[in-house]
Parts: C-alpha cells; structure tokens; sequence
C-alpha cells in the first residue's frame, strides 16, 4: 500500500504531527514564562522515571559494546 | 530560566542525569580537559520533556598521561566504563571512538566522551554556553549550532528538538550566528519550515 492510497491516514498523521509541533512550541513558552522549579519538577519526574525504568532492565539488555 | 550574555541560569533541582553530567564535567574540570555537552541532553536540560539515557560530551584532544589520570580520578568518584575498562580510555579515544562512563555497576544513564574530531566538534568547543544548574555549573555547546545540527540530523525527533531549543532561546539566538551554520549545513528549508511551524 503506497502513501497515496491512504490519503485519510496521511492527512490523520499531518494533523497528529502539526498538534505535537504545537504542543512543543507551547510548553517551551511555559518553560520560559514560568519558574524554573514549576516545569523542573515536571521535567526531573519524568526523566528520573525512565532512568528507573531502564536501570530495572539494564542487565537484560545486549552489552553496550555490541552497539557500534 | 535567564540568559545573560554567554550564561543561562537555571534554577531547578538536577535530575539523575543532571547529576552524572555535573559530576563527570566536574572531574573534566579538575583535571583541565575542555569540553563541550552536545546531543539531545542539553534539550532536555534546558526543560523539554523527553526521554534520554546517553549524553555526549566533546572533549579537545589529550594525552596518554592526562587519559590516566582521568581514568583514575573518575574511578575514585564512582564511576566505571561500562563498555569498556576506563583505563583503556586513551586507546579508544585515540581511535576516534566513545569513551562511556557511567556509575559504578550500572550503564545507564552514561556519558559517551569523545575527541573533537571534524570542524562542527571544533565549533562547540571554541563557542561554549555555561549553564548554572543551581550552585553549579558545566558548559554546552553554543544553541545556534545545535538547532542548525539537529536539522541537519533529519528525523522527527531532531527536528522537534530544534524546535524546541529555538522556541524556549528565541529570545537570546543570535541570528547571525545561527544562519551562516544553516547554509553550512544545507539546512534551509528545515529551518524556514522550524520558522514557520
């Protein structure tokens, strides 16, 4: 199936990719407007979530050597 | 978040990664290496909420002695080399390959240190932005350089990223300095579509 054929699939994707362009726009206007310790909350949980979540399954993970 | 001339000032807690950067930068500083944070941490850093476990930090060229000694002095701090054993560090480097470094026992998150190795590197290093992350401080390559190298990166999340980066600068990018890397670059209509987004 080539793009063509899925015209309401490509416009549903525009749209989703035209939101989530918004969306980052506006929170980086929040992130300028607004104490830093407001948005840095909001930033550290998410990033310290997903480090927690990868260290909880780091030893099942291929060595890092065979990445390169 | 304040940007003055040359300096940001971000006055929030570190998150995990903050605190291994500002701990691996700190041992680069003791033992006089420059460097310069790039990649998709100094986005996240500067507030962008995304996920991201690897940080690369480039570093001028030095020598076998130096390699030693911050192979030593980072192994008294708590950190090992995940991929490879952090005295062998100046054989990789030399080689034009990463050195990772991560917290004893754990290889997530890690910072990937690398040679300076083409001109782009050279930039970052010679045109540094010193963040203060609250009492402390590490050095980013400069933003227009960034935003102009993430367009050029090509993907979706590079591009969201340059985006981001120009968005939450825009008022202290220097133009000037930004648009001669976007024709260096070949970056013109990803940077009209990033102006226009």
């Amino acid at each position: 199936m080539t793009d063509s054929e899925t015209p309401d699939l490509d416009e549903k994707h525009a749209r989703n990719r035209e939101r989530r362009l918004q969306q980052i726009k506006a929170w980086a206007v929040y992130v300028r407007t607004h104490p830093d310790d407001d948005w840095g909350e909001q930033v550290n949980r998410l990033v310290n979530s997903q480090l927690e979540a990868a260290r909880h399954h780091e030893d099942e993970r291929p060595d890092l050597r065979d990445r390169d | 978040m304040e940007f003055t001339d040359g300096e940001v000032r971000i006055q929030r807690s570190p998150s995990e990664l903050d605190r291994l950067v500002l701990d691996v930068v700190s041992v680069l500083d003791d033992v006089g290496v420059e460097y310069a944070v790039v990649s998709g941490y100094v986005v996240v850093l500067f507030g962008r909420t995304r996920a991201t476990e690897d940080v690369d930090v480039i570093t001028e060229r030095f020598d076998a002695d130096t390699a030693a000694g911050l192979a030593d002095r980072l192994a008294r701090e708590g950190f090992w080399g995940p991929a490879m054993p952090l005295e062998t560090s100046y054989e990789t480097l030399a080689d034009d390959l990463p050195v990772r470094i991560a917290e004893d026992g754990h290889r997530v998150p890690n910072v990937e240190l690398e040679f300076a190795t083409d001109e782009y590197d050279r930039s970052s290093l010679r045109e540094t932005l010193t963040v203060r992350l609250g009492d402390e401080t590490l050095r980013v390559g400069s933003l227009e350089l960034r935003i102009a190298y993430k367009l050029h990166m090509d993907t979706p999340k590079d591009f969201e990223d340059a985006l981001y980066l120009h968005e939450v600068a825009e008022p202290t990018l220097n133009t000037a300095k930004l648009e001669p890397f976007v024709d260096e670059l070949d970056v013109r209509d990803a940077y009209d579509r990033l102006r226009n987004a």
